[in-house]
């Protein structure tokens, strides 16, 4: 909190049903992403590069392994004296009944008193389930020169895409001058990814009065910014141009794995100075055996590679037997493909075992397989 | 959890590696692509239980204090655990002849402050995996005063030439006779893996009585005085396993490929048993292009273009395409460049092979590149 009197809250309530059976057991910022990480280690990463100290998580949905792995704040040098990950589960309090979070904004002001205890000018609002490096300090330091009163992270999209998204018209400025949630007829192309810092004494107000309206969905988008708007407040939008993925569906989450290996790689998880941090699992470094062929892959320690593996993604403590094929496909932690199997475009769940010979996926399918379950092998 | 103090030793200036010696104690040499040398006798010793650890070092320590820092990817408990890093050194601070005995006597308080009933000392030229609390118990069992980890070995089995190793020598009994320098000739033979377990008090004992015979004396010197006096019994406990030795630059070099036969990967490979170390939080490794690699171990951080064949690849290390690397050890950061062609090479941390196009060392003599040169 000295370093830039920002907090962060890391909305990781959602369950990610369009991401099936990965999710069934585990919230969605906790999958798997670039064989190593988390999708939630990239919103704390970019924290801890940024000079945030203090994170709240915000959990809900299957909250038990997210709550464990958040809660270890050493992972991401969050630990130091006035640091620290705090895992925020909706819980009792005086006076209201136990409940759920009710919208992204009731998340926040749920927690009204754990930002308080900070005291905070600043409140940072991330979502976590995106993949992307972000320099927060910057987008701070533009909030700031700007003497705004909320700055909305932006980024363009597609003309023909910006239906699906809230977007923001602005003025030459970047000042806000309206929000267009899912519109028909977009004005702009400049999308929210999500991201906001707000004042946090405005903020703080806004929530407690948001609260009491019965009609308000308690939602950020729907209710929090188009009310600010109204109110005539300093809204701006800070441009970012890097690397952004929604990994919400099988099919984005494969591309976005498959991005890694492309060659105009925009992401570079490989640059020193700005490292994505993830639990450390001692394992020796990946082994390719003399039976054992890699191309054009993403691979991290601890795998061990027999068979042939092209144009994918490997996970610690994935084994590849003799005579397998891997192509086109992510290999979650500790998959296993046994000897002559064949795996085609797919997403293989963490600890699936195909068996001896099985085939799963195609090689031309448009469709992205995802495989949650053993699949028996033929002897 | 054996009630123990894990005693990390130094080897004697008689171990000596052409080239990576020049840079940093043996603790520190690099290891299959992503350890260091001291995370294979402190995992054995974290795995064992062992909570409270010494690590002595007789060569530049700030390696070590940045890579050991306060022990915890050793899954040592920060409350009730402890490590610390010791360097050893004589009174005009020299540290090149200082023996493991004047070492152990300079931090005589330390010691007898441990409130653990025994002390297990293992080094760090010796690759093997073992269970402390295994060994303990054989060496209760046995009554002896110290116990002796050993290898039996032939002339087909023994690892590598092992000159310069300890080997150890029996009565007409098979009973520890005494303790010389390997060179060779013997059909059989026991080698010693510089592993002694005794109690605390025997070991504090030996240390204050070593310091009256002389300041230069190694354990091995006053193993053999007593027990020539008849004042020590030793137990030889066989360690059956496989061990990689660090002797020279050769077996530092095949002590490393080893670990690409399968058998020996598998061996030590080991959810149960983890080697641990010092995270980098570098990203996976990716193979771009013509990229590939066989017959490989391959740490992460790093990008490969080229072809890898039989060798052993640190963090962060790049090959550039139209390469090829072929049994060689490239350790951490080290950069081979485009069309270039290594074979039987050592690249230290660091280095660069931008330049020369052909490189080739011997099968039985591996050519050395030194850290942070550009060739």
């Amino acid at each position: 909190m000295e370093n830039n009197k920002m907090l962060a809250m890391i909305l990781a309530g959602g369950r990610g049903t369009r991401l099936y059976d990965l999710t069934n057991k585990t919230a969605k910022p906790a999958v798997y992403f670039g064989g190593k990480y988390r999708i939630i280690d990239f919103p704390l990463s970019n924290c801890a590069n940024s000079n945030i100290n203090v994170v709240g998580v915000l959990t809900q949905y299957e909250p038990v392994e997210l709550n464990a792995y958040a809660g270890a704040g050493q992972r991401w040098g969050l630990d130091t004296r006035g640091s620290g990950v705090y895992v925020l589960p909706p819980s009792e309090k005086d006076g209201t009944k136990f409940g759920v979070y009710q919208g992204t904004a009731d998340a926040i002001n749920q927690n009204i008193d754990f930002i308080d205890e900070f005291n905070p000018q600043y409140v940072l609002i991330l979502s976590g389930d995106h993949i992307y490096k972000m320099d927060y300090d910057k987008m701070l330091t533009e909030h700031r020169n700007n003497a705004a009163d909320l700055t909305v992270a932006v980024r363009p999209v597609p003309w023909e895409e910006a239906p699906r998204f809230g977007i923001m018209n602005t003025d030459m400025n970047n000042r806000i001058l309206e929000f267009q949630e899912k519109p028909a007829e977009p004005k702009s192309n400049l999308a929210s990814m999500g991201i906001y810092i707000f004042d946090w004494p405005l903020l703080r107000q806004t929530l407690i009065e948001d609260a009491q309206d019965e009609n308000s969905e308690h939602d950020f988008g729907k209710n929090i910014i188009p009310n600010l708007l109204n109110q005539q407040k300093r809204l701006f939008a800070y441009n970012f141009n890097g690397y952004w993925k929604d990994v919400g569906t099988v099919d984005s989450l494969w591309e976005a794995n498959m991005d890694l290996i492309n060659h105009n790689d925009q992401l570079d998880l490989g640059d020193k100075e700005w490292k994505i941090y993830t639990a450390d699992i001692p394992t020796l470094p990946q082994y390719v055996s003399r039976t054992g062929k890699v191309e054009h892959c993403y691979i991290n320690q601890g795998a061990i590679i027999r068979g042939h593996v092209k144009d994918s993604v490997l996970f610690n403590g994935v084994t590849i037997d003799e005579g397998a094929e891997v192509i086109e496909s992510v290999l979650m932690p500790g998959t296993v493909v046994e000897k002559g199997a064949k795996v085609y475009r797919a997403i293989l769940a963490e600890k699936v075992k195909i068996g001896a010979n099985a085939v799963v996926g195609s090689p031309d399918s448009k469709k992205i397989e995802l495989v949650a379950a053993d699949v028996k092998g033929e002897e | 959890m054996p009630n123990a103090l894990g005693i990390v030793s130094f080897t004697s200036p008689a171990i000596f590696v052409r080239g990576i010696s020049s840079y940093r104690p043996v603790a520190a040499f690099s290891y299959v692509g992503r350890y260091r040398l001291v995370d294979i006798p402190i995992s054995n010793m974290t795995n064992s239980g062992i909570q409270d650890i010494q690590v002595y070092t007789n060569g530049n320590p700030k390696v070590l204090f940045d890579h050991v820092g306060s022990g915890r990817h050793y899954n040592i408990n920060n409350k009730h655990g402890h490590i610390s890093v010791i360097p050893v050194m004589n009174e005009s601070m020299q540290c090149e002849f200082v023996s493991d005995l004047a070492g152990y006597y300079a931090n005589l308080d330390e010691i007898e402050d441990a409130t653990n009933e025994y002390v297990i000392i293992a080094p760090v030229n010796w690759i093997y995996k073992a269970n402390f609390n295994d060994l303990l118990q054989n060496h209760i069992d046995s009554k002896a005063d110290v116990s002796v980890l050993c290898c039996h070995y032939d002339e087909n089995t023994k690892p590598g030439n092992l000159l310069n190793a300890n080997l150890i020598v029996s009565d007409e009994n098979g009973a520890f006779k005494e303790i010389k320098r390997y060179i060779g000739g013997e059909a059989t033979f026991d080698v010693s893996l510089d592993t002694y377990i005794l109690t605390k008090v025997k070991f504090m004992e030996l240390i204050k009585v070593a310091h009256e015979y002389s300041p230069m004396f190694w354990m091995t010197d006053l193993i053999n005085v007593l027990t020539e006096k008849g004042e020590l019994k030793v137990n030889k406990i066989p360690y059956n396993y496989p061990v990689f030795p660090i002797l020279d630059i050769k077996s530092y070099y095949n002590s490393n490929m080893e670990m690409l036969q399968e058998r020996n990967m598998a061996f030590f490979n080991d959810p149960n048993w983890p080697i641990f170390t010092r995270t980098n939080d570098s990203a996976p490794t990716i193979y771009r292009g013509q990229g590939t690699a066989q017959c490989a171990l391959i740490s992460n951080g790093c990008e490969i273009s080229g072809k890898v064949n039989e060798s052993i690849l640190g963090r962060g290390v790049k090959v550039g395409a139209g390469s090829i690397i072929n049994n060689c050890l490239i350790l951490p950061g080290a950069e081979i460049g485009e069309n270039v062609m290594l074979t039987n090479v050592i690249v230290d941390k660091d280095a660069k092979v931008i330049h020369k196009q052909e490189i080739t060392g011997y099968d039985d003599n591996p050519l050395y590149i030194g850290r942070r040169e550009i060739v």
